[in-house]
């Protein structure tokens, strides 16, 4: 009880500090709210007028020596009927004509075969050319085939259709692919995914927390242990009559939730971002991109809740394990040495899950501190709900921050720790 | 009574503290006079349980400083004297309250103690100001004024004057007094002769970390057939 009433006290004071400086608060709250939107009005302004572009219309070089006839045969043929606008441009030097921006790709060819060969349905060849440095052309190629693939089937149906064949006489085998959740369920079982899946969360969110989290804690750590030696201010504070325990368990919730209010900062900017940019998730979602600015955000509320606590876990351990470093050193400038490899070294686990996909996930990978909870998240977006990974993930963890939390307390009664000098 | 029994601390290679036997009294002010590097912080932060002695202990109340260090803190206020860290954000009331609640005292104790304080050491008018914004002098009196808020019954000041102008050190000495009037027992470390002369009652000599000699001052004077405190301590420094 007294441990928890100082606890409080120490708590307070520390939060009351930190908000004192104007630095903190621009850092804590206003970078984080402000990052995703200005990334993405740069980045993501640059890819959806590609891909704005890329959806409208598509320029396709000619060499200047086409004839018109054989331009219109192939813009009726094969560049039409479907949702791209394409327009065959006269150019005389294609490299000169990509630079400039004015076609898309280039496109060679022998006019006359291929006049008489589209008229009689004869093969004949386009030999595309692109530039893989750019975006628009080289997502352009892939339009420009599909136009194609559509006229070869188109030619190829009529030449069966000819013959009394239909495609399936020349490609007798089908496919039909299941889900091991819709056979379980065809079958009268139970699913063990609960379906709520969201392919963009779950690719973006396990892989930014899992960076952002841990980032959001470092200089609030540093100051509150390491700057506190530095000041000179812990000897003091750990003759009173508060215990050592209360002390750490008071800057240990303070640094946590100042980590908390710095991620929802991110976390509301990102949906500011997403919200500027629509396409951002609409290459995730199935079907139309139209279902709502945010539709890509949705996810059910048990995966909202599961996420949330997998955060508070992930701050938790991420800041005991600051909190080590920085009691453990006797500078706020060593700290910082410190802190600055873990933000490095914790880009490591939220990497390692980012092509992981959810049924890879593995019951001795939930023994990995940090790594599990992004690996639980990941889990809980994609929509899995297999309650024993995430019991082991939040054992482990929580055993694994109460040892750190400890292994501080013993730190602080160490003199060797107190005074390095 | 603070008394410590063969008292001593070794780091690494440096015996800072060789086994040192005093007993402070109840309502005495104890000095403990020495040269840098003597050993005097390392006793003081003996006695505050911030180090742990190498061998040896002592008591503080009658609380065992290794076995009951809890018991100890709790009835300490103590000035370390090189370390006089604020928190700069933090207003100079903030400062001296936030020891008090650390030490269990409730709001209206904490104010009525903080004015009391204040008014001491000339304070007022900077209660409300960030103390990263006073002048050195008041940041070491503001230290001062935390090390006591709770009105702690054994004190220990680590060269409580040094750094703090004629009028600043005068404003502690007039206090240091007051405390022992109200029966405080009070042990402070200095290196001036004439701070420990016009406060102390007994004296210990302290020269790297062995106790020369321990007496009221005009007991070492006569005893050692000098004139003043400083010869005194010449003579048992220097060897003379
Ligand atoms: N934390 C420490 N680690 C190693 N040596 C120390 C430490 N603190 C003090 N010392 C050494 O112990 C001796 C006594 O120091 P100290 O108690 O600070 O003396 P004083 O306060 O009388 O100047 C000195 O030689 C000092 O260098
Ligand atoms: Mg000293």
């Amino acid at each position: 009880m007294m441990t928890y009433r100082n606890a409080m006290i120490v708590f307070k004071k520390e939060l009351k500090d930190f908000f004192r400086d104007k630095r903190t608060i621009i850092t804590t709250i206003i970078v984080p709210l402000l990052m995703f939107p200005l990334i993405y009005s740069v980045l993501g302004g640059q890819i959806s007028s590609a891909t704005e572009k890329l959806s409208s219309s598509i320029t396709i070089g000619v060499p200047n020596s086409t004839s018109d006839e054989t331009i219109s045969l192939l813009s009726n043929n094969i560049f039409s009927g479907t949702g791209t606008t394409f327009s065959l441009k006269k150019v005389s030097d294609f490299k000169k004509a990509i630079d400039d921006e004015d076609i898309d790709v280039g496109m060679q060819l022998d006019d006359a075969k291929v006049f008489a060969s589209i008229k009689a349905s004869k093969p004949f060849e386009l030999n595309i050319i692109y530039d893989s440095n750019k975006l628009v052309s080289g997502n352009a190629i892939s339009v420009v085939q599909s136009a194609i693939n559509r006229y070869n089937t188109k030619v190829a149906d009529a030449k069966l259709k000819a013959l009394g064949l239909s495609e399936q006489d020349i490609k007798p085998a089908q496919t039909n692919i299941t889900t091991i959740d819709e056979y379980v369920v065809s079958i009268g079982g139970t699913a063990t995914s609960t379906g709520d899946t969201n392919p963009f969360l779950a690719m973006m969110l396990p892989l930014l927390l899992g960076v952002m989290v841990p980032l959001s804690t470092i200089a609030a750590a540093t100051d509150m242990f390491a700057g506190e030696k530095e000041r000179g201010t812990l000897e003091p504070l750990l003759s009173t009559k508060a215990g050592r325990s209360s002390v750490l368990l008071g800057k240990y919730f303070a640094v946590i939730v100042l980590g908390i209010i710095s991620i929802t900062a991110y976390i509301a900017g990102f949906i500011i971002a997403l919200a500027m940019n629509p396409s951002i998730t609409s290459s995730f979602s199935s079907g139309e991109a139209t279902g709502g600015i945010l539709s890509g955000l949705s996810i059910s509320l048990g995966v909202g809740l599961m996420v949330i606590v997998l955060i508070l876990l992930l701050s938790m351990t991420s800041t005991a394990i600051q909190v080590a470093l920085s009691t453990w050193s006797k500078s706020v400038k060593e700290a910082g040495s410190y802190m600055s490899f873990m933000s490095i070294a914790v880009m490591i686990p939220a990497y390692a899950t980012m092509m992981l996909q959810p049924g890879d996930v593995k019951e001795y990978m939930m023994l990995i501190p940090l790594y599990n909870v992004i690996a639980s998240m990941k889990l809980a977006l994609g929509g899995i709900a297999n309650i024993k990974l995430y019991a082991i993930a939040i054992a482990s963890s929580l055993a694994f921050l109460a040892i750190i939390l400890v292994v501080v307390l013993k730190m602080l009664k160490k003199e060797s720790v107190l005074f390095r000098n | 009574m603070i008394e410590t029994i063969n008292l001593a601390k070794q780091f690494k290679d440096v015996a800072a503290v060789k086994g040192i036997s005093l007993t402070v009294q109840k309502g005495e002010i104890f000095g403990l006079l020495g040269e840098n590097g003597a050993g005097k912080t390392t006793t003081l932060r003996m006695l505050a349980t911030m180090l742990m002695p190498t061998s040896g202990t002592a008591r503080v109340g009658g609380f065992d400083i290794i076995d009951d260090s809890e018991k100890v803190r709790a009835n300490i206020g103590v000035l370390f004297g090189s370390e006089v860290g604020l928190y700069d954000r933090l207003t100079t009331r903030e400062n001296i309250a936030y020891f008090g609640q650390l030490n269990g005292m409730d709001k209206s104790s904490i104010n009525q103690s903080v004015e009391m304080l204040a008014d001491a050491f000339g304070l007022s008018e900077y209660l409300d100001r960030k103390a990263g914004k006073l002048s050195k002098g008041n940041k070491q009196k503001t230290a001062f004024a935390r090390s006591v808020v709770h009105n702690p019954d054994y004190m220990l000041f680590d060269e409580p004057t040094s750094g703090l102008d004629v009028t600043a050190s005068k404003e502690v000495h007039v206090f240091i007094k007051q405390c022992k009037e109200d029966g405080k027992t009070i042990v402070l470390s200095s290196h001036h002769m004439d701070e420990v002369e016009k406060l102390c009652d007994r004296v210990a000599i302290l020269h790297r970390g062995e106790i020369m000699d321990i007496g009221t001052i005009p007991e070492l004077i006569q005893k050692y057939n000098c004139d003043d405190l400083e010869q005194v301590f010449e003579k048992l420094t220097k060897g003379a």
